[in-house]
């Protein structure tokens, strides 16, 4: 397990990483936390000619909490949000999602840019920003651009970004500030990828009615998906659980769910509308029980 | 007091401890190697049955730093197959030649200036695959339609043989009832920290070869390896390296390697190092056997068990290699378990896959046994209505009837089943496991219990792998008979003093040192530290047998009984020496806190003073008096060949294991998980409980991997499912349950110190235990769990069939 050989570039500011990507384009990969790159170079599943370090660039890490959004920079490593007070007050969703990340080893070194421009089926961070709403700022030499998640990630390992593209940051439209989060996740053991993975933000208004609801389901669809049908079919109604329960099931065999070897596609698709009805059920309690406070 | 009845002393801790945690470990990779020292990386097939249509050096050598490229056309030029246990087993090269059978099977060896350079030599390698068809499956490949493995041997069923003991036709034809189940044990492996690791030099001067190589044993193994490199048995030297970082088995089978890579050595004239990788070991390293089987109880209405009918279709992958078919073994042997089971008719097949090719698997058919039986008796409980203990109870042996002679041989030494499990329910109705479980149900959660009381043989006799061959073939003129297990330890006071023990274990962080040190602080009256303990094997120069290694949990009982003799034997010599300085009767003196002491008297002499004399001034003692150096050995008693009804007794000992697993399943992603586990288990005389329990610690969670985790999973095409620690999984301590680890022992009359083994343990019983569970857990849907791993998908599939 030792890689191909490689030629490394090591850029210290984004000026200097602009003109890596632009010099090398379709030769490059962009290292950063390395926990996904490093082990398949290892396998030799990619060979990349170069690798672009950006690890330097302290610019890109941060956290920025303003009153309607959040601002996160690409190379901010995972570590820093599960750490973050503000974010944790501000954003649980994301704070939660984190924390399901891997093992701690992993969260110190993998990168919100990372995760993001890997687009592994299943994982957390874009499932959460999905959920929420969020738009990726690329930029290159030749511009800068912005995008929203939903066009970004176009499916499994497949995003729209371009050769000669970094990620800057990623904007957050924030949910009310009494929001309650749910964010379920069913894997093998602690830390593995996801077999199935829901995450549900809710708000109620001043008449204790469902007014905001935000639904993501991942694992086994592609890219995470916005269940926005089934938010609609909720929001302002009952509340019935026949009615969600039933919502739920016509929603979710509508999406297309990839079965593989270990689970087959019947098996992800019964656990994703399990964990999604679990999610759905913690969140409603929840903003009802944060509403009658 | 005899020291025999004194107890062990103790530390905190392991004297290897403070050598391993600051990374002082000596590994094999740690060694330093010849200038000039060409690495090695392995070419391996991307297919799981294809022919070789050539290999295409050119790009490969032209690398800068590539020094060679071997195929097994090159290297058969030196090196020949390597001798199977059953004559006329298809070759087996530990590389493929015209065909590969398994993903991962070694096609060429690249020896290149670094690892880096050898990986891009294989990189570059161009290798023409024609595809065949693949069979995986145990069954479909005995069928005759199967894609052959091996043309010329006409089948993929490679060895079968029938076992009757007792008389079974008559206690089916009487039985009240027949219960029986068919059973799926799937194929996993131990994963050591630490891969296989070779370094081998050829010595042309003697015609003899130098291999550095982490090899667990046994030894058996080492002829096996100098005839298929073609040299005399003396000609080839191993060097266990002082440090292995775990083993459980696996290591036993790092002995193909190193007669590829001394080949190598000899083909480049240059030394070799070869280090696997995990992505290799996952690959193509062994794994335990995967199983199916058929197994019935001829029963009476009280749920006894009369006679077990068994029918076994063992996995040993693309190659049956030495030592099996030795998987199926323990099955014959201790096919009664803890029950008073007097007949049996038992059929084993050993069948060829496209699958990696097995070997030794902490357990080594113990898991995959354990599981028939224990899964029978819960379901003759369930099929008479009678309690799941009460069933076990009712055919358990009693106390009085030990020593037992099996009806297969097996002489079990000790035991009390009975009261061992009553032990194992004190702890689980003290911890409130009832209670727990009936609170988790009412709030709705899937909770279970369950149980498997299993018998743990060790130190096995090597007279069991015969049972191979049939009695005909075994009486045959100028057939060897084997039988035994036995080992060296010596013993010395050196000129300072101070005791100093070696032994050879290829041991693999159990603790071995420590343990020895205790038994001999113990002879001496001395603390554990005051003994220092060389454990390290070099075929030239440390005593070896054939059985010498560590596996079948014999440590404590052979090597420890060697160094008890040891040590004895070197006090009676200071006594001798001592009763002549002192003017003392050998009598009257008593070795107490390292000093010898003549009895009502103030007369003594410090081990510093005696070691003194006799080094200093050996010319004025007597001239019958012998130095202060004792080498030993020790052969385990009753362990003698099979004979012509293939009885055997398969091991020096027996232990016992009471288990019990507490496992909820999630209902909605029927995601498994061990909450709580209890092991209350015989291992005759503890020498170190610290070391007991970790090795059961550490077997419990390794049974957890083989029940809900860990697969070596292949497709239809022969494709790895699970080629990286992604896919195949083992648990981590997030997934190790509350454990209470306890003892009932009963002392062995057989070995010297009444030990028994223990290494093994609920890695052979946790699988069936939580099988148990999961049945009680999912108590409405009314499964009986034959198949593992239990996975989330295969619950549901059993729920969802239910419902």
């Amino acid at each position: 397990m030792k890689p191909a050989p490689f030629k490394y570039v090591e850029v210290a500011d984004e000026d200097a990483l602009a003109a890596a990507l632009a010099e090398y384009g379709d030769e490059a990969s962009l290292l950063a936390g390395g926990q996904s790159l490093v082990p398949m170079m290892n396998f030799r599943v990619v060979s990349p000619e170069v690798i672009i370090d950006l690890n330097r660039i302290d610019a890109l890490s941060y956290i920025d909490c303003r009153e309607d959004t959040l601002r996160i920079g690409a190379l901010t490593r995972h570590a820093m949000l599960e750490d973050s007070d503000a974010l944790s007050r501000r954003c649980p969703l994301l704070s939660k999602a984190v924390g399901n990340v891997a093992h701690r080893a992993v969260r110190n070194r993998g990168t919100t840019g990372g995760t993001l421009a890997l687009a592994y089926p299943g994982a957390e961070i874009p499932l959460a920003l999905m959920t929420l709403g969020a738009d990726i700022v690329l930029r290159s030499q030749r511009e800068e651009r912005r995008v929203g998640i939903g066009d970004f990630i176009l499916g499994s390992l497949d995003t729209a970004l371009a050769e000669d593209e970094y990620i800057r940051h990623v904007e957050v439209e924030l949910p009310p500030p009494d929001s309650i989060v749910s964010f379920v996740e069913t894997s093998r053991r602690h830390g593995d990828f996801a077999i199935a993975v829901a995450a549900v933000v809710a708000a109620r208004n001043d008449d204790g009615q469902l007014s905001f609801l935000h639904i993501g389901v991942s694992g086994g669809v592609g890219a995470p998906v916005r269940v926005t049908k089934l938010e609609q079919m909720i929001v302002g109604s009952d509340l019935d659980d026949q009615v969600i329960a039933e919502g739920i099931h016509e929603t979710i065999s509508e999406i297309e769910v990839f079965g593989d070897h270990h689970y087959p596609e019947d098996f992800r698709r019964h656990v994703i509308q399990g964990v999604l009805r679990r999610a759905l059920n913690e969140a409603i309690v929840g903003s009802e029980r944060r509403h009658v406070q | 007091m005899s020291s025999g009845d004194r107890p062990f002393p103790q530390i905190e801790g392991r004297l290897e401890d403070a050598r391993l945690l600051f990374g002082r470990g000596r590994y094999v990779d740690d060694l330093p190697v010849a200038t000039g020292t060409l690495h090695a990386a392995f070419a391996r097939s991307s297919h799981g049955h294809a022919k070789i249509a050539g290999v295409d050096k050119s790009a490969a050598l032209a690398i800068d730093g590539v020094v060679a490229v071997f195929t097994a056309a090159d290297l058969a030029a030196v090196l020949d197959p390597f001798p199977s246990i059953v004559r006329g087993a298809p070759e087996y090269r530990g590389i493929a030649a015209d065909k590969a059978r398994y993903v991962g099977e070694p096609v060429a060896i690249v020896l290149a200036r670094d690892r880096y350079v050898a990986e891009d030599g294989v990189s570059a390698l161009d290798i023409a695959y024609e595809a065949l068809p693949a069979v995986t499956d145990v069954d479909a490949a005995a069928q005759s339609t199967a894609p052959l493995l091996h043309e010329s041997f006409g089948t993929n069923v490679v060895w079968k043989n029938q076992y009757r003991y007792g008389d079974p036709e008559t206690a089916f034809r009487n039985a009240d009832r027949i219960v029986g189940i068919d059973l799926k044990f799937p194929k996993y492996n131990s994963t050591p920290l630490e891969t296989y690791g070779v370094i081998a030099e050829y010595l042309p001067e003697t015609d003899g070869y130098v291999i550095h190589g982490n090899f667990q044993g046994p030894f058996s193994l080492m002829p096996v390896l100098a005839r298929a490199l073609r040299v005399p048995d003396s000609r080839v030297r191993v060097i266990v390296p002082q440090d292995i970082g775990g083993s459980f088995g696996n290591k036993a089978m790092v002995y193909p390697y190193m007669g590829l890579i001394a080949a190598c050595a000899r083909l480049a004239k240059r030394p070799v190092k070869w280090i696997e990788d995990r992505a290799e070991h996952l690959l193509g390293s062994a794994s335990g056997t995967d199983r199916n089987s058929r197994i019935e109880a001829a029963i009476s209405n009280d749920g006894r068990v009369h006679a077990i009918r068994m029918d076994i279709r063992e996995n040993v992958g693309a190659y049956l290699r030495a030592p099996e078919p030795s998987c199926v073994m323990r099955s014959l042997t201790t096919f009664s378990g803890p029950y008073r089971i007097e007949s049996g008719a038992i059929e084993a097949a050993c069948v060829l896959t496209n699958t990696l090719p097995t070997g030794l698997n902490r357990g080594y058919g113990g898991q995959q046994y354990m599981f028939s039986l224990e899964r029978l008796m819960d379901a003759i409980a369930r099929e008479t209505g009678i309690d799941r203990l009460d069933v076990r109870r009712r055919n358990f042996l009693k106390v009085a009837e030990f020593p037992y002679l099996t009806t297969t041989g097996s002489y079990y030494d000790s035991g009390d089943y009975e009261n061992c499990l009553g032990h194992a329910l004190e702890h689980l109705r003290n911890e409130g496991w009832e209670r727990t479980r009936n609170r988790l149900r009412a709030e709705g959660r899937l909770v279970g219990i369950g149980v498997a009381t299993c018998v743990h043989s060790a130190a096995s006799n090597i007279g069991y792998v015969t049972l191979a061959l049939s009695p005909e073939e075994r009486a045959r003129k100028g057939y060897n008979t084997k039988s035994g297990t036995n080992d060296f330890a010596q013993i010395a006071l050196d000129p300072s003093g101070r005791l100093r023990v070696q032994i050879g274990t290829a041991g693999a962080g159990q603790g071995h040192a420590t343990a020895v040190a205790q038994i001999v602080a113990r002879e001496f009256g001395l603390g554990v530290r005051d003994v220092d303990v060389i454990d390290r094997i070099d075929t030239e120069t440390t005593p070896w047998t054939i059985t010498t290694g560590t596996y079948a949990s014999r440590f404590s009982v052979v090597v420890g009984g060697a160094v008890q003799r040891a040590a004895v034997r070197l006090a009676g010599h200071l006594r001798d020496i001592a009763s002549y300085l002192l003017n003392a009767p050998t009598d009257q003196l008593d070795i107490v806190d390292g000093v010898i002491k003549v009895r009502n008297s103030n007369r003594s002499l410090s081990l510093r003073q005696l070691a003194g004399a006799t080094q200093w001034n050996r010319g004025d003692l007597p001239d019958d008096l012998v130095q202060l150096h004792v080498s030993e050995s020790y052969g385990a008693s009753n362990l003698r060949s099979p004979d012509s009804e293939n009885r055997v007794n398969a091991a020096a000992t027996y232990g016992f294991m009471a288990d019990f697993a507490m496992v909820e399943i999630d209902p909605i992603t029927f995601v498994p998980r061990v909450l709580k586990y209890i092991a209350v288990h015989d291992v005759g005389v503890p020498i170190n409980s610290q070391l007991i329990r970790g090795q059961i610690a550490g077997g419990i969670v390794h049974g957890i991997g083989g029940a809900l985790y860990e697969h070596l999973d292949y497709d239809e095409n022969g494709q790895m499912m699970s080629a990286s620690f992604m896919d195949y999984l083992c648990p981590t301590a997030s997934e190790a349950p509350e454990m209470v680890i306890d003892h009932f022992d009963t002392r062995s009359p057989f070995t010297a110190l009444g030990v028994k083994g223990c290494g093994e343990n609920s890695a052979m019983s946790a699988p069936a235990a939580i099988a148990s569970a999961v049945d009680d857990a999912l108590a409405t849907f009314k499964t009986l769990i034959s198949e593992l791993p239990i996975t989330p998908p295969a619950i549901w599939r059993h729920v969802a069939g239910a419902q």
